[in-house]
């Protein structure tokens, strides 16, 4: 059966600093507490470094997942502002790592949804059948229609909304949801009676829950606010499982499990 | 919680997309020991019906004395009648103004609302706002409010969650006269800002119904270790406020 998954990690701490003592079976220790079983880790350094560090900042969080390929699933970044260099680490991802989600975040990295070096982008992810998942909810750049229009003009392309439209939004993430089945739903940031209403509408199979855990900062109280938050709603067993077990995977390709690369005895 | 609570933001009425009686909300008040709740009307009662909304809540505390706080609204574009409004839920009890710039369409710097700050100001009533919509209610928007006029208790509604976290403590650093109120916000988030801005300026809230009081009631429980910053916190800051000379 697939692992209850935390679809919003950062590898690190906001800003792109690492703790010393961040290491992945901390992080599965911690998750673990809260009835957690694995999670979607992206970079969180990439997102405030310069384009030529990306490569490497990307590699730190494979490196990070790399002993628990079954539980800690790597994403990576890229800044489509580079435009060549953004789709030559595209390809270098996945072909190197088999990755298959791609973290951007347009108010961080300062790019428009909108434009000719996000349909550049946007057009190689479907080609390599990568997803994308956002930072939304957060104008002018990260709405969740904003988001939701690469699902018209891609349709083989699965965009995911990673706060849910936060707590002024979430109304938008719902209308994306229900107009493209290749919209999926992060809950992660909407207050409880809008996260209600998200687990009420967004279509069974586009919906999954995401903590926006940092991994360097070792306070476990967010990890404990949003499963606290998530199991409180009220929704079937069935659709509670599609949530937790069933659409991460999903989005992710449905990775098979993976041998961890050792060393020949 | 060993201290008494008070809950400084919860919702009273029957609106179109919220709806919570003063005998459910009362349950849960109940069930989490929470003596006393600052209550304020639902969405259409904050846009448009605003006297059937204060109505209600002001009934609510009639009937139920001792347990709700009322904090009446009026939407500054109904101009003189507005001001009438509020003029009559404080001689009725009325305990503080709540203003939702989102739900009432108007920026915390747009002019047409500044004559019901100077009446809420007048009266000694505290006003509780909304807070973290961009454009309409921000947290630079508030302070420079909250400079504007000293004599003023402004309360900044949860914390401004959730993407000003940077704006946050700086505001109500620099101002003696802004409160921030809980509900929704992260723990750690909760906890480095009433580091830097000191506990005595925190509010305990949920948002009830559109939040859990028992879940934040929780976080105040797991981010305050300290019984006489939860104390603060849970009751004695909003009582300072509410009972000010």
């Amino acid at each position: 059966m697939n692992r209850i998954i935390d679809f919003h990690v950062h590898q690190g701490a906001w800003g792109g600093v690492r703790s010393e003592s961040d290491r992945p079976e901390g992080t599965l220790e911690r998750l673990s507490r809260f009835g957690v079983e694995g999670a979607l880790v992206m970079p969180f350094a990439g997102l405030f470094s310069n384009w030529f560090d990306h490569p490497a900042d990307n590699d730190v969080v494979y490196d990070y997942c790399r002993e628990f390929p079954d539980r800690l699933f790597a994403a990576f970044t890229v800044n489509p502002l580079m435009g060549g260099a953004a789709l030559d680490e595209i390809r270098r991802c996945r072909e190197l790592h088999d990755s298959r989600v791609l973290k951007l975040h347009p108010w961080l990295q300062g790019f428009s949804v909108t434009s000719a070096e996000m349909d550049a982008v946007a057009g190689l992810c479907e080609k390599l059948e990568v997803a994308i998942i956002f930072h939304d909810g957060t104008p002018p750049y990260s709405t969740p229609l904003q988001i939701a229009r690469l699902c018209r003009d891609f349709p083989n392309l699965k965009v995911v909304s990673g706060h849910a439209g936060l707590c002024d939004l979430w109304q938008e993430a719902i209308a994306a949801a229900r107009r493209y089945r290749s919209f999926y739903v992060c809950i992660c940031g909407p207050h409880l009676s809008a996260a209600q209403a998200l687990a009420d509408s967004v279509p069974s199979g586009q919906l999954c829950f995401g903590s926006d855990l940092s991994t360097s900062d070792l306070d476990d109280s967010l990890l404990w606010y949003r499963w606290r938050g998530f199991r409180a709603l009220r929704m079937t067993s069935e659709q509670r499982e599609t949530a937790e077990r069933i659409t991460p995977y999903e989005i992710m390709g449905n990775p098979r499990p993976k041998e961890v690369d050792r060393e020949t005895p | 919680m060993s201290c008494a609570v008070i809950d400084a933001h919860c919702h009273l009425g029957f609106g179109l997309t919220c709806s919570r009686s003063p005998d459910d909300l009362l349950k849960e008040m109940d069930a989490n020991a929470v003596s006393r709740a600052v209550v304020v009307p639902v969405d259409r009662f904050l846009a448009v019906d605003n006297s059937e909304g204060n109505d209600l809540i002001l009934a609510a505390a009639r009937s139920y004395p001792g347990r709700f706080i009322p904090f009446t609204t009026a939407n500054p574009w109904f101009g003189d009648r507005a001001k009438a409004e509020l003029v009559r839920t404080f001689a009725a009890g009325s305990a503080g103004v709540k203003f939702h710039p989102g739900f009432q369409g108007f920026t915390l710097s747009d002019e047409v609302f500044l004559p019901l700050v100077e009446l809420a100001i007048e009266h000694g009533k505290p006003m509780f706002f909304h807070a973290g919509t961009p454009i309409s209610s921000m947290p630079y928007q508030l302070t420079e409010l909250a400079m504007r006029y000293p004599k003023g208790i402004f309360i900044m509604g949860h914390m401004a969650y959730s993407d000003f976290w940077y704006e946050v403590s700086a505001s109500a650093a620099c101002v003696g006269n802004l409160y921030l109120e809980t509900s929704h916000h992260v723990p750690g988030f909760v906890r480095a800002v009433a580091q830097r801005v000191g506990v005595d300026k925190i509010l305990f809230g949920s948002d009830s119904p559109y939040g859990s009081m028992e879940v934040e009631l929780e976080k105040i429980g797991a981010v305050f270790p300290s019984e006489s910053d939860r104390a603060g916190i849970l009751s004695a800051n909003l009582l300072r406020i509410l009972e000010r000379p």
